[in-house]
This record gives C-alpha cells, structure tokens and sequence, in this order.
C-alpha cells in the first residue's frame, strides 16, 4: 500500500564502521520508505547510527564506514551500485541534503554567491548570469533580506540561522524530490528553530518534496513528521505514525523517551532503570536486544532471542520480545 | 582593510629598528680597532697616529649612542658606506647583486609551487598508495641532501655528461634552472608534505561532505574547496621561505658562481670586509622582514576571516 | 607506558634501520685510528688523484691522502661539533627558556622582544655574518651556531614552560609551598624534557647540513682538518675528471643527515608529540 507512493525505499540496510579498536555495526537491518510530500522522521539519541544512515543515501559514508548488506532504492535505481558519476547527478538534485551545523558547511573561504552558483550550474544548464537571477530569487523566497548583497558575504558573516536558511534555499532551487535534514534545528536558537521548520514545512507542501527529518528532538518530531522511526543501537526499535507513536509508544525505550519530554510538566519518574536482572556477562552480543542494559522491563528472554521487527498492529512495527 | 596595512606596516618599524641595532652591534663587536683594519685592508701601516686620525674622520672617538646616530641617519640615506676591498659604495654593489637572487629565488618559487602543488595533492588524494609513500621518501631526501652537493651531482650529471645546461654564470634562461632547482629542493619536500597534510585535514571537513552533497563534481571539489584553503598555509611558509633563500643562496650561489648577493656577502666575509658585511646583513634582514609583511598582506587579501577582522576595528 | 614506548620502540622499523646506521656511524668515528689504513692529513703528492688500491680503499684526493681515511675522519668532525653545537645550545637556551616561561612579566616581556629582533634575520645569515666578523675556524662556528640557535629552542621551551605552568599539578606544588626552584627540577624539566630531547634529535640532521655548508664555504674546519663539507669544496677543481672525489663525501652526509632525520621523526611518532 505504501509502496506504490513511495519515492525512496530503504531495505536491510546494515553499516560497518572500522575502527582503531576494531570494528562496530553501527546500523542494523534498517529499512524504512519516504514519500513524497511526507515527513518521515527519525528520533535517537547520539551514536543510535541515524547520521549514518542519512550519507548511506547519498552514499556519502566516511571511508572507515561501508554498507555490508541491504539496498537503497531511488526510483528504481539502485544507490549503492551505480556508478559514482550517476549518484553524483541525482545528488543536490534528486536526493538534497541540509547539514547538521550550518556554520561548518560552508567553505570559510568562498562566499555565499560562489556556493549557490555553483550548485546550480553543476545540475543546470544555465550560464553564471541566470543562476546568479534564479540565486537571489530563492533567496528572497527565503524572507532573507537583500540577496545580492548576501551573494556577496562570507560564510562567517552570517548568523546559523542565516546559513540554514542559504542551504534551504539552495536545496529548493533545485526542487528535489527528497530531502535529508539531519538535525537542521540543532544548532540553532529557539526563534531560527521556528523559521526553519516552517520552510521546510512549505518544501513540502509547494514542492511536494519528500523529508527525511533527523532529530533528538522529539518536539520538532511530532510537529513535523508523518511517520516515525526510533532508533536505538543502530536498530529501528519502532516505527509507527506519529499519532500512534507518542499517544500508544510500545517499546520501552520509546516510553521512556515520551516520559523524559513530559518531565517538564508531570511529576519526574525516574525514567531510565538500570537493569537488575540479567548479568553482563549472560548477555549474548549476537542476539540480544541492544537496549537490555538499561531497560527496566528486561529479562533472560531479551538477552537469547533474536529480534525482529514485528507488526504489533496494523503499520506499528516494534522490535521487542516482550510484545511479540 | 587599509587599517590593517597600517597596522601591520607600523608593526614593522620596531623590528627594523632592532635588525639595525644589531648589525651596529655586531660591527663593533669586531676583535681590534676598525680603523686599524681598515687601514690594513688599504695597505696603510696602522700606525698610532694614522689610527687616531682616520677613529677621528670616521667619527670612531664618539660614544657609542652618537655612532649608532649618526650611522642611522646614514643608512637612511642609502649611504652604506664604503668597501674596503673595491672601494665602491656598498649600496651600489648591493644593488647590483640584488637582482640575480631575486631572479634565482622567483625561479626557485616557480619550481617549488609546480613540482610540490601536484604531488602533495595528489599523495593527501591518495592517501597511503605508491604516489604518496613516493613523496614521503622524496621528502625526507630533500631535506637531507646537502645543497652544494646536490648543486655539484646536476652540473656533473646535467651539464657535464648529458650537456642539457649551462656549467657555471648567469646569461640566457638555461643558466638559470639549474641553481634555482638546487635552491628550491629542499622546500620542494617540506612543502610537498605540509600541502599534503593541510589538504588531508581539509578533505575531512564538513564543507566538504556538503559540497559532495550538493552533487558537485570531485574534480571541483578539490579544485576550487579545498586545495584554495589549504594553499593559504602553504602560502605563509613559501614567503617566510623567500627570505630563508637568501641565505640559502650563499651557498647554491658559491657552487654555481652566480653573480648574486650570496656571492657578494661570501666574498666580502672571506675579505672581512666588515661595511659590507654590514650592509648585506642589514639589507638581507629587511628584505626578509618585508618578505613577511607581504605575505601577511597577501594572506589577509585572501583569506576573508582575516580581511574581515582587520577592517573591522 | 616506559614499557609501551619500548615496544613501540622495536617494532618501528625505522627507527631500528636509523639507530644501526647511526650506531655504526659513532663505531667509526670511535674507532677510527684503527679504521683508518692511512693517516688522513698526509700529503703524498706522488700519489694523487688515484683510484682505489689495495692501499687506498677509495683512492686519494688532489695531494694524495687517503680518501677513506678522510671520510671517517669525517665522521669525527661533523657528528662532534653538531653534537657539541646542539649540547651548548640546550645549556643556553633551558635555563633561559624556563626562566622567561616561568617567571613572566618583564622578564617575559624582554625575551620575547629580543626573539623578535634575532629572529627577523634568516637565522644562517646571521651565524655567517657573526663568523665573518669573529674570522673562520672552526671555534668560531660553533660559536657563531650557538648563539644564533639558542634563540628558537628558548622560545620554544618557553611557549612549553607556559602551558605546563597552567596545570593543576605545578598550582598543587605552589600550595603546598614547594620552593620554586623544587619544581622547576621536580615538576617543570622532567615534563618537558622528552619533547626538547625530540626537538632536539629532528634538528640535527639540520645542524650537520649547515655544519657542512658552512665548511663548504670555507668557514669552518681549516685544513688540513678533514670535513665532508670541506672535501666536496677541495675536489671543485677536480669534480669533472674525478667525480668520487665529490660523491663519497655528498654521500656520508647524506646517509646520516637522512638517518638523524628518520630517528627525530620516528622518536616523535613513538612519543606521540604531534601537536607540536
């Protein structure tokens, strides 16, 4: 039923990541579907392998990182084995990117005008003169004030704010059909938070673009998002709308997420438990659930079976024994 | 943008005090009377009473402070003094020497930039394959090798056996590659290796994943991101490095015979010709401390952090 | 960590190639009136510019003395007044650098001045101009390189004096009332002396080469001393005809320059001191 809309489908992704110590799964049989014009967002907390999963779709990993299973489907087109010149072309164009910190993203040393140029003339055929018109076009669409003179300025004149809403504008120019925002509010002030959201909000609406929304922050989530994965040690732990999601979260690291946003108005629980039960050393790596550790609920049977992610109900997937 | 050329060439005037004062020094730290050496570099017996006469023309009976003065005030006015051995203006020699090291060292940047350029990118590319363990091993010969004997294996090699270059002497362009190869060889490593090291730093930085993600090409990317910032530190070494070439210069120019201020400062040394010993230190020294203000100009010119900040204030 | 530092130590295999080389190096110059099958300042005109013999290894140079001789000779000179020039300029420059660091203020204040001005001179113009004034030889070289050197390892050890001076365990000692001059010895040396001993080993390969320019030019070693650098000037005349003349002597230095070079790196890389 999804299928049929769905623009980009991610199937049993899984992600390795080497390092000095020796080498970590980051990203475990993630698979997922973006649509267009829909938010599909993605909660965790840092390390849970969601900024991982985001430069996988562009396949953009670090050279330490490699996809060692799964595939990633973009109409039809196979991601992860075409050649590099063809992911090049669907990147900025197709599938469009907004960074974590916008003050990093751009080169320090070439102002505005030479990055949004740039783009344009990489994905169209137009001379400097026409993207230079179309740059400032989309800026203003951007309610930024006096595009020419922005055109002109230097990354580190701008404010974050500023910035995230350059990289919005140059990502609109192109009119993707999906775009990646990974933790595009993070960096930011609650007042840019608000502006941002709103234009990507209107991305959705008036270009029909697909999002992938990447945040820990759950109440940019549930503003924005249609559908919700949770990731917990590079697993999806649940996926569900966003309705279904905070009103009825079954996993328990889920709940206690929800629980950890509402503190500000209810009476603190003490929301995270270590887990009494199971010893360290009776966990079985391979198999057991990854949150057993600090899971309140957790017993022997978390620790030997292997997970999967299950229908509880119709279109609310959770990976919990305890449920299943 | 202006403030900070004021600021930068204001800056400047201590440090050319402090290279003046320490050349008059040095002079006078010369063992025995300079008027007596002076008189034995003309063939004039020093005797008691022609000592004293010429101390007093040459103003050597004053204080101290009243010669540095009255020194100064001289050498702002190019007046350098006299070489004991030609007898001609040291000013006028100077600047007839000048010209060729310059040339020696423009040519020794232009082989620097394009045998270090390419493959300390190329090596930060492709990190820990043949191109790059190739210019570490490169690199640490460059350093190691002994400029007068690199200078004596090319013209034996080069010139003598194969006939490719001119021996020795300054004339057509030919003349020219050899010495300012040897000039340039052992920068070729340091730079080859500092080029590679600020790309690879460069490579990691998260302009770069944007700029991938943006869909533009590699080639770009390197061209026009990366290798503009990592060219800047390059940039302040290679300036700072013009003026450690003069000195290089001694010795490449000494094997070459290369008519340079090298040349001239080694013979006036082994002549202990002291004013012009004198003046090549002081005319070297501000040359190199001019080459550093231009390159902090040039840097500021291009980096806009910095063109930025110093307009500010 | 003493112990991780050896192991890494063995198993660098730079470091074993570069550490036998030098090694070898000092055997010769040590041994070398056993080494050496003729006395290297002999002037035998009657056999001069021949190739090698049974008598001489490598041949004889324009008047006649053994070039083999000669070159561990070399050895002798070159790896003594570098080492004897980096040794005086660490005696110089320690107590200075930590005294600037350390103490701060005016003191601070004029050391960094008088960097400024000494350091504004390319620093072989200024040891050439200091030799032409106090005359060639080869005292005055080393005397020249001291005191143009010491400047740059004093203001390095200053700038290392002042970020050891921040930390918690040189404010703990000052607490506790320890006697300045106990912590400097106690506290100060011993963390900073593994980076200034480093420092030190990566510049040598340096000192050699500017060792050996130096005696190129005449400044140095006067004859009949025997020095690499000298070598090379005494076979300019010869070098067409006699190309060994040149190329034995180019080549020792450049097998140790490249060796203490090799040995700086890797001791650095062992040590872990980057950031420097």
């Amino acid at each position: 039923m999804m299928g049929q809309h769905s623009i980009l489908t991610v199937n049993n992704l899984n992600i390795v990541v080497s390092t000095p110590h020796g080498v970590t799964q980051t990203v475990n049989d993630v698979s997922f579907e973006l649509e267009a014009g829909k938010v599909f967002g993605l909660v965790g907390e840092s390390g849970s392998g969601k900024t991982m999963t985001c430069m996988s779709l562009l396949n953009l990993l670090p050279d330490e990182a490699k996809v060692v299973e799964g595939s990633i489907k973009f109409r039809n087109k196979d991601i992860l084995n075409c050649s590099t010149e063809d992911v090049r072309k669907v990147r900025g164009s197709e599938i469009a990117m907004i960074m974590q910190n916008p003050m990093t993203a751009f080169n320090p040393v070439r102002n505005i005008g030479c990055h949004f140029i740039e783009t344009l003339r990489t994905h169209l055929h137009i001379n400097k003169h026409q993207a230079r018109e179309m740059a400032m076009a989309y800026l203003e669409k951007m309610d930024l004030p006096y595009p020419e003179n922005l055109l002109k300025q230097y990354p580190f004149q701008l404010s974050g704010g500023m910035l995230q809403r350059v990289m919005i504008a140059i990502t609109m120019s192109l009119n993707p059909s999906i775009l990646i925002a990974d933790e595009p509010t993070t960096a930011l002030d609650a007042t840019n938070q608000l502006q941002i959201l709103k234009q990507l909000d209107r991305l959705r609406n008036e270009y029909n673009t697909g999002i992938l929304l990447v945040s820990h922050d759950l109440g940019v989530i549930a503003q924005m998002a249609d559908e919700v994965a949770v990731m917990y040690g590079g697993y999806i732990v649940e996926k569900a709308s966003v309705l279904k999601l905070f009103n009825r979260p079954k996993h328990p690291y889920t709940r206690a997420l929800l629980q950890s946003r509402l503190g500000l108005t209810r009476r603190k629980e003490k929301s995270v438990k270590r887990v009494s039960v199971s010893h360290r050393n009776l966990i079985n790596r391979e198999t057991a659930c990854p949150f057993i550790e600090r899971c309140g609920d957790a017993d022997h049977t978390c620790a030997n079976n292997r997970l999967e992610l299950k229908e509880y109900e119709k279109d609310h997937l959770v990976r919990c024994v305890k449920l299943q | 943008m202006s403030w900070f050329i004021v600021k930068r060439v204001t800056s400047l005037l201590p440090i050319l005090f402090g290279i003046s004062l320490i050349t008059f020094i040095l002079l006078h730290l010369t063992p025995g009377d300079p008027a007596a050496a002076y008189l034995r570099a003309s063939h004039i017996p020093p005797t008691d009473e022609a000592v004293a006469t010429l101390r007093a023309e040459l103003g050597l009976d004053k204080p101290l402070y009243i010669q540095y003065v009255n020194w100064l005030i001289k050498v702002v006015q190019l007046d350098l003094g006299i070489s004991y051995v030609s007898k001609n203006s040291v000013w006028e020699e100077i600047m007839l020497h000048f010209f060729p090291t310059v040339q020696l060292a423009f040519a020794s940047c232009i082989f620097i930039i394009v045998i270090s350029l390419p493959i300390g990118m190329i090596s930060a590319i492709y990190r820990g394959k043949w191109i790059d363990q190739f210019s570490r091993i490169i690199a640490f010969v460059s350093v190691s090798m002994p400029a007068f004997w690199l200078g004596f294996l090319l013209i034996y090699f080069l010139s003598v056996k194969l006939d490719l270059f001119p021996v020795l002497g300054r004339g057509t362009f030919a003349h020219l590659v050899l010495p300012s190869l040897t000039l340039a060889f052992p920068y070729i490593g340091t730079y080859m290796r500092l080029l590679r090291t600020s790309t690879l730093e460069n490579l990691n930085e998260p302009f770069v994943v944007y700029a991938r993600a943006r869909g533009l090409r590699e080639r770009r990317i390197v061209s026009r991101h990366v290798l503009k910032k990592s060219l800047l530190p390059v940039l302040t070494g290679l300036g700072m490095s013009l003026g450690n070439m003069l000195s290089g210069a001694v010795i490449v120019e000494t094997v070459f015979a290369w008519p340079g201020m090298g040349s001239l400062f080694i013979t006036s040394i082994l002549n202990r010709d002291y004013p012009m010993i004198q003046g090549c230190l002081l005319f070297m020294g501000a040359i190199f401390v001019v080459c550093n203000l231009l390159v902090d100009l040039t840097y500021a010119f291009l980096d806009p952090r910095i063109r930025w900040e110093g307009g500010k204030k | 960590m003493l112990k991780n530092v050896k192991r890494k130590l063995l198993s660098h295999k730079l470091i074993m190639i570069s550490s036998l080389i030098i090694f070898f190096m000092t055997l010769l110059a040590l041994f070398a009136p056993f080494l050496a099958p003729n006395d290297p300042n002999l002037v035998d005109i009657t056999h001069k510019l021949q190739g090698s013999s049974s008598k001489f290894p490598l041949g004889t140079d324009h008047l006649g003395r053994c070039i083999w001789s000669r070159l561990i000779y070399g050895i002798r000179t070159s790896l003594g007044t570098a080492f004897l020039v980096m040794g005086l300029t660490m005696i110089i420059s320690i107590p200075i650098g930590i005294y600037a660091g350390f103490r701060g203020g005016w003191v601070d204040y004029l050391f960094m001045r008088i960097c400024d001005i000494l350091m504004a001179f390319p620093s072989l113009l200024l040891s050439l101009a200091l030799i032409g004034i106090l005359g060639p030889g080869l005292g005055n070289l080393i005397l020249a390189m001291v005191l143009v050197q010491w400047i740059f390892y004093a203001r390095v050890i200053r700038g290392m004096v002042l970020s050891v001076k921040k930390q918690n365990f040189i404010l703990a000692a000052e607490v506790c009332g320890t006697p300045t001059l106990v912590i400097v010895i106690k506290h100060i040396l011993p963390t900073i002396i593994s980076q200034v001993v480093v420092l030190a080993f990566m510049d040598i390969g340096g000192i050699i080469l500017a060792i050996s320019g130096l005696s190129f030019l005449g400044l140095g070693i006067q004859p009949p001393g025997a020095e690499w650098g000298m070598m090379i000037n005494d076979s300019k005349p010869f070098f067409r005809t006699h190309p060994s003349l040149m190329l034995y002597p180019g080549m020792m230095i450049l097998i140790v320059v490249i060796a203490f070079n090799l040995f700086g790196e890797a001791l650095r890389d062992v040590l872990d001191l980057r950031k420097e």
